[in-house]
């Protein structure tokens, strides 16, 4: 059977990025946490064949990524409830502004936070629709038309959730960097 | 200086994917290695129990299993308790049960002696097309329920080993 502790030492070197990618995609720690312990519960069944791969970090982003989407699907609803707690409806109906939830902005100095840590935060509290294809398409380096497939939609709605997403990032950037008076120096 | 809105916009653009480029890792919760490994310590032992106790029996289907074994051999339970017990108060519920009881054990002979008047090689077929088509249909079934409860869930991908 499995080396066990050949498995901790595993899941040390990609618990990071595991649960990065979870939590980008989810926008949500608990479940970010959740499935990211999934992923490892499956790698130890194919411990044997990863352990000895090249691709094992490719293996369990996808695996990741996968799983994410699937819990996405699945509980689609209760997410649209979650993330109405974070996000305003615009005058079009269907651009929306990010508000960092009250707790989070209220304890930010803008002064001092890293430029990094706002957009970190902003990005996981944009609407799932935006966030996911953003995520897919920035940090697993997917094209337009894979995560069309992915997410089961059209090539313009990616395009254009990807469009309303980064345009909502940038309105907290720009604003950041008018706080810090960076933006017009 | 070019303060254009166009070019306050490129401006945001180029640092926005400079700030995306540069995100870090976020840090794993310290719980999740502990939980990963008591989670895998759990299928270790799971693995070292025999075949019998490694199986998960579904709570329905054992209580379906006993509700049928216990009509089956209720009839000599019944039987047992009607001799052994003084039931005088309930002698006629009792006796209205043993009387569904033997009618269920009659059409339970009418049945046997029915099956006994086929042939062999006929019987032999209508059990094995029934066992066929049972284990079509749970493998149908299965495969439908699996495909609607598991949908989208595939672990299968180009980038996967």
């Amino acid at each position: 059977m499995t080396s066990t502790h050949g498995f901790e030492d595993f899941v040390r070197s990609y618990q990071n990025m595991v649960y990065s990618t979870a939590v980008r995609i989810l926008g949500n720690e608990t479940d970010a946490q959740d499935i990211s312990q999934e992923v490892f519960l499956r790698a130890y069944k194919h411990f044997e064949s990863i352990s000895k791969s090249e691709t094992a970090g490719g293996w369990l982003k996808t695996v990741t990524r996968n799983l994410c989407i699937n819990h996405l699907t699945r509980y689609r609803n209760r997410w649209s409830l979650f993330t109405d707690q974070f996000t305003r409806r615009g005058a079009d109906g269907d651009d929306e502004e990010i508000i960092l939830p009250e707790d989070e902005s209220s304890a930010m100095d803008l002064d001092n936070l890293d430029r990094s840590e706002i957009i970190s935060t902003a990005l996981e509290a944009l609407p799932e629709k935006q966030r996911v294809p953003l995520v897919l398409y920035h940090f697993e380096n997917m094209s337009y038309d894979e995560i069309g497939h992915q997410l089961k939609v059209s090539l313009s709605k990616v395009k254009t959730d990807i469009s309303r997403g980064r345009r909502a990032l940038k309105t907290i950037l720009s604003r950041t960097l008018e706080d810090n008076h960076e933006f017009n120096a | 200086m070019n303060s254009t809105p166009e070019h306050q916009n490129e401006k945001l653009d180029r640092l926005l994917d400079e700030t995306l480029d540069t995100l870090k890792e976020r840090e794993a919760p310290a719980s999740m290695l502990p939980n990963i490994m008591a989670m895998v310590a759990e299928v270790e032992q799971l693995q070292q129990l025999t075949w019998f106790a490694r199986l998960r029996w579904p709570v329905v289907a054992v209580s379906a299993c006993s509700v049928f074994l216990f009509t089956f051999y209720s009839n000599s339970l019944f039987q047992y308790l009607f001799n052994s017990v003084n039931v005088g108060t309930y002698a006629r519920e009792i006796q209205d049960v043993n009387t569904s009881l033997q009618l269920l054990t009659a059409l339970g002979n009418a049945f046997s002696k029915v099956i006994s008047l086929v042939p062999s090689p006929i019987l032999t077929s209508v059990i094995a097309v029934g066992f066929l088509f049972t284990s079509a249909s749970c493998a149908g079934f299965g495969t439908v329920l699996f495909r609607l409860t598991r949908s989208g869930d595939s672990m299968t991908t180009n980038n996967a080993i």
